[in-house]
Parts: structure tokens; C-alpha cells; sequence
């Protein structure tokens, strides 16, 4: 017998072997990371941390300079998609806790947000498409009056969690009603696992239960 | 821009059609804008040397010669430009074919785009032949060539290029208030889709196919049996980059045109279309891995050439995928939008590289470009953008399509 070769890895293509391998066992760990989720950077980990909800799902953050800045949450954010918000408040106009503040509009069909605080409006956005992948997006700026006070009402820290798990199990109750009392069909995969909104729920909505939803999951929760 | 102007709803149905198209080529916004005045000066210069190249021949205004036949028009213009017009045929197989129709908004302003880059493109590739009125030899059959790779290219560059045009023709024909003909022609649009991606998956492939042949001239890194495989995924991310890039700067100059919701529409196109890039990134390493290691270079990349090598792979292949990855991962769009100019960055290296660059690399006077060749290359360029821009101002390209066509573009 003559040379022996335990290995020829080249004549083999053995190195092309193994990158191939090493290929398809890193595709779905890579695709993984791509879809993994959404580290938010130290600002907005900071923000998310001073921010206070109300239960008309608007948030609140205090400002070093003393003003308030409001926005809508992004509960309300993803089921509203692409309609519009707007504020037509002026700058040095007294405005109360449960006095409209924000209009959210969509072909037609709209629905008013209460003001989560008391204060004089220092200045307001012209109406904008809401941006559910910015937290941070702000339509009013107010110099509060009684911010101690309004706290109370508010939410914040790890209380937010445990409300917004009441309020997707809220508005899946919402739906199923209005949707039979309106005869209305929604598609299956909305709600489906009682978690996950489908986003832009809202645009496609007749204007009847735009109607409801300001009444019964807006308005209601101000009177508690 | 110049709101007077008639809106294709508007267009009397017969008699005055002559004056609507006579009115619609007076200027649609300011003449005097700092891209006119950059832009004017190069195409005027750029076409004086065309003049000169046909009349006294491509010596005269280029460094090419005998040895070197094929250089910056043909890499950058053609070579280049062809992968950059990529887009078009990943965009409408996602929305045809695999009907997502996040992307359905920017269909129709990619074709025109892809349309436009082959026709200029193709146009540059006559400047480039000695004698160019024999382009037509492989269409008419004087000669078909057919064992020569340039006959598939000729033929699916021409196919192509039709293709694209029926795939775009619904925005003339809403343009021209032409209904009828707006109706025959959607009807056409899937089948032209169909027919385009199998073209553009052919031809991008074909176009590294050329190269095969030149074995001897191009350096070994550079040079592989794999290079059409590798020209058509690098033409997926390549040409997805140029959608972002150019995503973004129609979202600043053509703001006017663009719907309420466009802004928050383009964030989540964005999105999507750099996952696919990292994707068709993240095979195209593992191509190029494998193609080294196949092709025994390792110790090539131990020279000089090897580091120009590994500036191209790391720095505008690795670099950004990181970036997109992370652009993904932090929701930051500026990173993804840095990834796409990396990306195009690094397609233009890798395209001049096996095609000017490392090709005839140990030739004892290198090609270097003249200052003429450039001009026209930015010329061609510029032309582009201003039909382009054109035909967007005046066509449903951008802004919604008028209501008798019945749906969104």
C-alpha cells in the first residue's frame, strides 16, 4: 500500500462543507437577531421612566424647565395607525383636568382626548400623523398648576404594566361587544392571544364604534 | 411648484390635449436652484465631449486603448449602474408576487427609476463602443452571437427595458386622462412583472457571466466561477440600498407630492427593506467566504491587494450589515440609512474593482480615467435625475393616482 492519507481536506471540499453548515445553522439565530427586540436607547429608557400615564391613555412628563409635555400613549398610538392628532388649543389658554385637549381624526370619524392635567397651554402642534415608533411624540406643552395634585390621579413605574393588561383585556370586551351590537366583523387575527393589537384596529372601524369608544373607553374612566 | 398647472382629472378629453402636453413641459418649480446650477455646467461640458468622442473616437477623449477596452463608463455607468437598478425587480417581486403591500407604495416611483437607469445606462454603453452602431447586430441578426454572453445581455437589456416601460405605462396613461388605454395597460402590468423578474435575475447574473471570460486579467481575489451568483445577490442589497437612499431624498425634495401618512409609511419601508439587505448581506459573506476558501487565495490576503481586498469586505460588507442590524434592533433609521450609503459605497468598489480596478492589475501602465471620463459619467447622471424629476412633478408617480384609476399605485 502506498502513501496513506487520513485526510485530504481540500480534495475533499471538506472547508466548503463546513462553511456551508456553518451557514445554515447561523441563518436562523441570525434571523432571530434581526427580528430581536427593540433595545431602546438610554434617552428614551429615561424618558419611559419619568413619563405618567392617565387612563385615557395620554402620558405626562415634567419637563426641567416646569412645563408638562403630553402625548398619546402607544397603546392608543398602535390601535389609531394612520389617523391624524391635533390640538387647537392656543398658547396661554387655561385648560382643566377632563377638558378635551386632543383630537384624533380619520377619514372622517374622530375621538376627543382629555386633558390629563391642569395647566395654561404653552404651546401646541398643528395637527400630525401619529407616530407610533416615537414614544416621545408630543402635541401639547403647558405650564401645569396643580402638578402635585394631578399626580395622583396618574400612573407610573411598574404600576403601568399590570394597566395596560386591564386595558388589552378592556378593549378586547369592547370589541366583542360592539362588534355584536353593531354587527359588525372583525378580522380574526384581531386580539387573537387576548395580547397583541392588530395595528391601525381603529382605521377601518365604522364611525359608530369610534362613537362607543369615546364614550365607553374614554369618557367612562374619567369619572373614576 | 407651479399649482396652476392642469392635473391629469383636469385634461379635456379632446382638441386641447396638444396644449396640455405643450404646458406641461414648462418648468414645474424655481429654474435657479443650487442642483441647476451645479448640474447645467457638467451636462453642457458633458456633452460637448460626447460630441468630440464620436467625431475624432474614443481616444480622444479617454485613456482607453487595445489593452484596456473596457473601462470607467463601462464599470461604473453600466456594470455599476445595472446592480443599483436592482431594486426594481426585488421590489415587484415582493409586491406582485409575494403581495406585501407595505412596499406597494413605492412600486411605481422604484420602476421609473430602474427604467430610467437602464435606459441611461444602456445609452452610456453606446459611448463606450468603438463602433456603436453595431449594438444592433445581436437584435436585428446580422451576426446574433449567440454563444457569446454580450447576446443575453443585448437581448435582456432591451426585454427589460420594455418591460419596465409596460410595468410603468398605467401612470402615462393617467397622466394623458388616456382610460381606455390606462385599463389595456394594467391589464399587461403582472405579465411585464413576471417577464422582468426573470430577466433581471438572468441578466444581473450575465452581466458577471462577461467577466468569466477574463480569467487571466482579473486578480484572483477578485475573480471567481462564482462571480454571476455573486453579482445577482449583491444586486438584491445593492439595489434595495439605492431604494432607501433614494426613499429618503425624494421624501425631502418631493415632500409636496407625498401623502399625510407618507412619513410614517416610509419609516416602516425603510425598515423592511434593510432586513432584507442584512439578509441577502449575511448570504453574500458566506459566498465570498466560501468563494476564497475555495479558491485557495488565503494567502492573497497577505498583500497589498489583499488589504484593498478586506477594505471592501469589512468595510462595505460587514460594516453595513452591523448597521443595519443595528439600525434595526435600536428602531434608528439613521443608521439604517448609513448602511444603504455603505452599502452602495461598497457596490460601486466591488463593481469598479472587477471591472477597472484589479482587472489587467499587473498591467505596467495602469488605467487611470480621464477628468473627461468623469464628466461624462456625471453627466449621464445628472441627465437621469432631471427626467426623473420631470416626469415625477407631472405624473401620478408620487401623488395619488387620479380616481377613475380605481386604485392605489
Amino acid at each position: 500500500m502506498s502513501e496513506y492519507y487520513l485526510v485530504d481536506m481540500f480534495a475533499t471540499k471538506g472547508p466548503e462543507y463546513l462553511v456551508v453548515i456553518v451557514f445554515l445553522v447561523a441563518v436562523v439565530p441570525f434571523w432571530r437577531l434581526l427580528n430581536s427586540r427593540v433595545v431602546r436607547p438610554q434617552a428614551v429608557a429615561a424618558f419611559e421612566a419619568g413619563r405618567y400615564f392617565d387612563r385615557t391613555h395620554t402620558w405626562s412628563f415634567l419637563d426641567p424647565d416646569g412645563n408638562v409635555r403630553i402625548g398619546i400613549d402607544t397603546f392608543l398610538a398602535n390601535i389609531m395607525g394612520a389617523a391624524r392628532i391635533s390640538s387647537d388649543h392656543a398658547a396661554g389658554e387655561s385648560i382643566h383636568r377632563g377638558d378635551p385637549l386632543l383630537t384624533i381624526q380619520h377619514e372622517g370619524k374622530q375621538i376627543a382626548i382629555p386633558s390629563p392635567v391642569n395647566g395654561v397651554i404653552k404651546q401646541s402642534k398643528a395637527g400630525t400623523v401619529i407616530n407610533k415608533q416615537d414614544p416621545r411624540q408630543w402635541l401639547v406643552s403647558l405650564k401645569p398648576k396643580q402638578w402635585e395634585q394631578d399626580q395622583q390621579h396618574l400612573i407610573a413605574g411598574s404600576r403601568t404594566t399590570d394597566w395596560i393588561r386591564q386595558e388589552t383585556a378592556r378593549l378586547r370586551d369592547f370589541m366583542a361587544f360592539t362588534s355584536r351590537k353593531y354587527n359588525y366583523q372583525t378580522e380574526p387575527v384581531t386580539l387573537a392571544d387576548g395580547g397583541e393589537l392588530r395595528s391601525g384596529l381603529f382605521e377601518d372601524l365604522p364611525e359608530d364604534i369610534w362613537k362607543e369608544f369615546q364614550s365607553e373607553f374614554i369618557d367612562a374612566v374619567m369619572e373614576l | 411648484m407651479n399649482e396652476t398647472s392642469l392635473r391629469p382629472t383636469e385634461i379635456p378629453q379632446s382638441g386641447s390635449r396638444w396644449r396640455f402636453l405643450l404646458n406641461e413641459l414648462k418648468p414645474k418649480s424655481r429654474f435657479l436652484t443650487p442642483f441647476n446650477i451645479i448640474s447645467l455646467p457638467i451636462m453642457l461640458l458633458g456633452f460637448i465631449i460626447i460630441v468630440i468622442r464620436f467625431w475624432k473616437g474614443l481616444g480622444s477623449v479617454t485613456n482607453l486603448d487595445q489593452m484596456t477596452p473596457w473601462g470607467l463608463w463601462i464599470g461604473f455607468d453600466v456594470v455599476t449602474g445595472v446592480a443599483f437598478a436592482g431594486g426594481a425587480y426585488v421590489l415587484t417581486f415582493m409586491v406582485y408576487i409575494l403581495r406585501m403591500e407595505t412596499y406597494r407604495p413605492i412600486v411605481r416611483v422604484t420602476v421609473l427609476n430602474g427604467f430610467l437607469a437602464y435606459l441611461f445606462y444602456a445609452g452610456a454603453l453606446l459611448l463606450d463602443l468603438g463602433r456603436p452602431w453595431n449594438v444592433i447586430n445581436p437584435i436585428i441578426g446580422n451576426s446574433f452571437g449567440t454563444s457569446s454572453v454580450l447576446f443575453l445581455v443585448a437581448w435582456h437589456f432591451l426585454l427589460y427595458m420594455l418591460a419596465e416601460l409596460v410595468e410603468f405605462s398605467p401612470a402615462i396613461a393617467e397622466w394623458l386622462n388616456a382610460r381606455k388605454l390606462r385599463r389595456v395597460l394594467a391589464g399587461l402590468s403582472v405579465g411585464a412583472v413576471i417577464f422582468g423578474i426573470t430577466l433581471s435575475t438572468l441578466h444581473q447574473s450575465g452581466l458577471g457571466a462577461l467577466f468569466l471570460m477574463a480569467k487571466g486579467k482579473i486578480h484572483p481575489l477578485w475573480y471567481s466561477e462564482f462571480i454571476p451568483v455573486l453579482f445577482f445577490v449583491s444586486s438584491i442589497f445593492a439595489g434595495l440600498s439605492m431604494v432607501i437612499f433614494e426613499g429618503t431624498i425624494t421624501n425631502k425634495v418631493f415632500r409636496h407630492l407625498l401623502g399625510e401618512s407618507h412619513e410614517e409609511q416610509h419609516q416602516k419601508i425603510i425598515r423592511g427593506l434593510s432586513r432584507v439587505c442584512a439578509m441577502a448581506m449575511f448570504a453574500y459573506l458566506f459566498l465570498k467566504v466560501l468563494d476564497l476558501i475555495h479558491g485557495q487565495h488565503l494567502a492573497d490576503l497577505f498583500t497589498a491587494w489583499g488589504t484593498w481586498y478586506l477594505v471592501e469586505i469589512l468595510g462595505f460588507v460587514v460594516l453595513p450589515m452591523i448597521l443595519f442590524i443595528q439600525g434595526l434592533r435600536t428602531d434608528n433609521s439613521w443608521l439604517l440609512k448609513a448602511g444603504a450609503v455603505f452599502t452602495l459605497v461598497g457596490i460601486i468598489l466591488n463593481r469598479l474593482n472587477i471591472s477597472v480596478i484589479a482587472f489587467r492589475w499587473d498591467a505596467a501602465v495602469p488605467y487611470i480615467p480621464t477628468w473627461m471620463e468623469f464628466v461624462v459619467t456625471l453627466a449621464v447622471i445628472f441627465t437621469e435625475l432631471w427626467i426623473f424629476r420631470w416626469i415625477v412633478q407631472r405624473m401620478p408617480v408620487l401623488k395619488d393616482s387620479p380616481l377613475f384609476a380605481g386604485e392605489k399605485h
